[in-house]
């Protein structure tokens, strides 16, 4: 199958600081994809190169379009949520949806409409009167209720409460996803998301530190729980990307290690994308 | 040429409220105008009743001539008295003296008219794109399939068609109140106004109106993109930098090289608006000899070098417009 984004050496420099460092990706279709970075490592600057709003280097397509002169085309099969309310504050929602029926071919407003029943975001108000949490309910149902193959959502749940939080990501699941489909889902709270996800890009500083699915992950990362006296015996022998202490027991987190030999040395486990994300990025953060 | 008209549409979402507030104070002025008006009207018949006649000292008669004017009530007859001897002109003399107020209250309000719109419209070509920077939505305009030229585009028609569209209803606008006015007046203006306007052809005014308005927009073209080129990069108050830019470099330029070249480069700009029309609805020779000379020939500006140098400035700036804007710049 033909990869649903290719990136090949983008780069990105505001200044002297290089948000993009030769980021080089390919994507297939049909993945829900965790872009996982702390504050500042490039991850909204990557979906912005995505979606042909940012100038970069290097080569980029995007279901086979090239973002910055075909963005056109592009966003009629995108659908694009940003980490801050963008919405234009002076029209009304039903403005909004009557607008959005004119400008995008693949908008359905019964389904938007159907969607906004089950909010309290009334139709006739200004959108700038809205809650944050509101604004981002109505841009969610604008989004979900246009048909395209890929959506990307820059820390969606940037602000907003945990009930909200939880229901965005279900609305997401049962009225967008399916095989067709494809999701990049930026964040930094990978806790929230990571029992959605397919695949997990790990960012900072510009560069992506890892790419795989989540399968692969588990594979390839291995949590070792030991007592702590035999802590300094196994540290040199197993050399874990990271440790911690917890109930006077040491946990080991190891890339790469053979199961068979871990046996009997403690109680192995699949550690979580939040361990592996925080022992990639060491000290970095 | 769908997304442009849905996109002009929605430029009317955004903007109408200052179009129809505009309408409405125009329209409130008009109306006081129209209470000054026949307030006058009331004290001018009112006083002539009363005693007989008004006397009106140092009035202009002609192009050379000032002098006394008496209006004295004879009956249910008006009669105008000239430096103390009755008016022994024809009524064609009379109705070319009177041409000339008339003609050039007309277009002193359609001046004025066109001037207010220009300036409003300076607020909108600053804001048109500062705006969306500002509250962020240029990254929802972005996200939706429409290039980049369908964006700008729509703008600089909706600002161009605005100013064209608000100057010919609020030229329109004042020309009914100027009639209402004229028969607010009564005898003797009534009669004569009427007698000059009726030989006006509403529809051939229009028609100059709208080519001299064509010129116009074009001119003004290079100062609309260039507004919205300010308001693509600058972190705040557009209109004040896209302004006060010009005129520092002038003050600038005045003071290092002693001259006023470029003051006079943007004071004959702003006149040149002005010009067109000064020249092509000249009263002062004529008159009302010939028929009425309030018709010109707009058309010939339209097609000139000026023009088409400001159709070449205007691709420049629209150029520079589109290359900053797909830069992205954030407000904050």
């Amino acid at each position: 199958m033909a990869a649903l984004i290719e990136l090949k050496n983008i780069s990105k420099t505001y200044g002297t600081l290089k948000a993009l460092d030769n980021v080089s990706l390919e994507i297939p279709a049909g993945r829900i994809v965790g872009l996982v970075g702390p504050n500042g490592a490039g991850k909204t600057t990557l979906l912005r190169a995505l979606t042909g709003e940012l100038d970069y280097s290097g080569d980029a397509k995007v279901l086979g379009y090239e973002p910055r002169s075909q963005r056109a085309e592009l966003m009629l099969e995108t659908g694009v949520i940003h980490d801050i309310s963008v919405l234009p504050s002076w029209m009304k929602t039903k403005e909004l949806l009557a607008f959005m029926e004119g400008i995008h071919p693949n908008f359905d407003r019964a389904k938007a409409e159907s969607f906004l029943k089950t909010t309290t975001i009334p139709m006739d108000k200004k959108i700038k009167s809205l809650s944050k949490g509101m604004k981002t309910q109505l841009h969610l149902a604008v989004t979900l209720a246009t048909d395209t193959k890929l959506l990307i959502l820059d820390e969606p749940t940037h602000g907003l409460d945990i009930l909200f939080r939880k229901q965005l990501y279900s609305s997401v699941l049962e009225d967008y996803f399916d095989d067709q489909k494809s999701i990049l889902i930026s964040t930094h709270q990978i806790e929230e998301v990571e029992h959605i996800l397919s695949d997990v890009i790990f960012i900072n500083r510009g560069k992506v530190l890892l790419y795989a699915s989540i399968e692969e992950l588990g594979e390839r990362f291995t949590q070792l729980t030991i007592p702590a006296d035999q802590a300094d015996d196994l540290r040199s022998e197993l050399k874990p990307l990271s440790e911690y202490g917890i109930l006077g027991r040491r946990v080991f987190l190891l890339e790469g290690a053979d199961h068979g030999t871990l046996k009997g040395k403690g109680d192995i486990q699949t550690p979580s994308v939040a361990d592996i994300f925080v022992a990639l990025m060491g000290g970095e953060v | 040429m769908k997304p442009i008209m849905i996109l002009l549409k929605r430029e009317w979402l955004e903007w109408n409220r200052v179009i129809i507030g505009t309408v409405l104070v125009v329209t409130f002025l008009n109306l006081l105008m129209l209470l000054s008006v026949s307030r006058g009207s009331t004290w001018f018949h009112e006083t002539l009743e009363r005693e007989g006649h008004i006397n009106m000292e140092n009035v202009q008669i002609d192009e050379e001539n000032v002098g006394d004017v008496d209006i004295r009530k004879n009956g249910s007859e008006i009669e105008v008295y000239i430096d103390g001897s009755t008016s022994d002109k024809s009524l064609s003399d009379i109705m070319n003296q009177a041409a000339k107020p008339v003609v050039i209250g007309l277009r002193i309000g359609m001046q004025l008219t066109f001037g207010f719109v220009l300036f409003l419209s300076l607020f909108y070509f600053s804001d048109a794109i500062y705006k969306e920077r500002a509250d962020s939505s240029t990254l929802f305009f972005r996200s939706l399939p429409v290039s980049d030229h369908h964006i700008l585009t729509s703008k600089v028609l909706a600002g161009l068609i605005g100013v064209m569209g608000l100057t010919i209803f609020l030229s329109i606008e004042y020309l009914i109140f100027m009639k209402v006015a004229i028969m607010l007046m009564g005898e003797p203006v009534n009669a004569l106004a009427s007698a000059v306007l009726s030989k006006i052809s509403y529809v051939s005014l229009m028609w100059d109106w709208f080519a001299y308005l064509i010129f116009a927009v074009i001119r003004m073209g290079p100062l609309a993109l260039f507004l919205m080129l300010v308001g693509t990069y600058v972190k705040g108050r557009p209109l004040l930098v896209g302004i006060g830019g010009p005129i520092l470099l002038a003050i600038s330029y005045s003071i290092i090289f002693r001259s006023a070249a470029l003051f006079r480069s943007i004071g004959s700009f702003l006149w040149g608006f002005n010009q067109k029309l000064i020249e092509q609805w000249d009263m002062s020779t004529s008159g009302m000899a010939n028929g009425p000379i309030v018709y010109g020939n707009f058309w010939g500006y339209i097609f000139n070098l000026e023009t088409l140098f400001a159709l070449m400035v205007s691709g420049l700036l629209y150029t520079a417009l589109w290359m900053t804007y797909k830069k992205n710049i954030p407000v904050g």
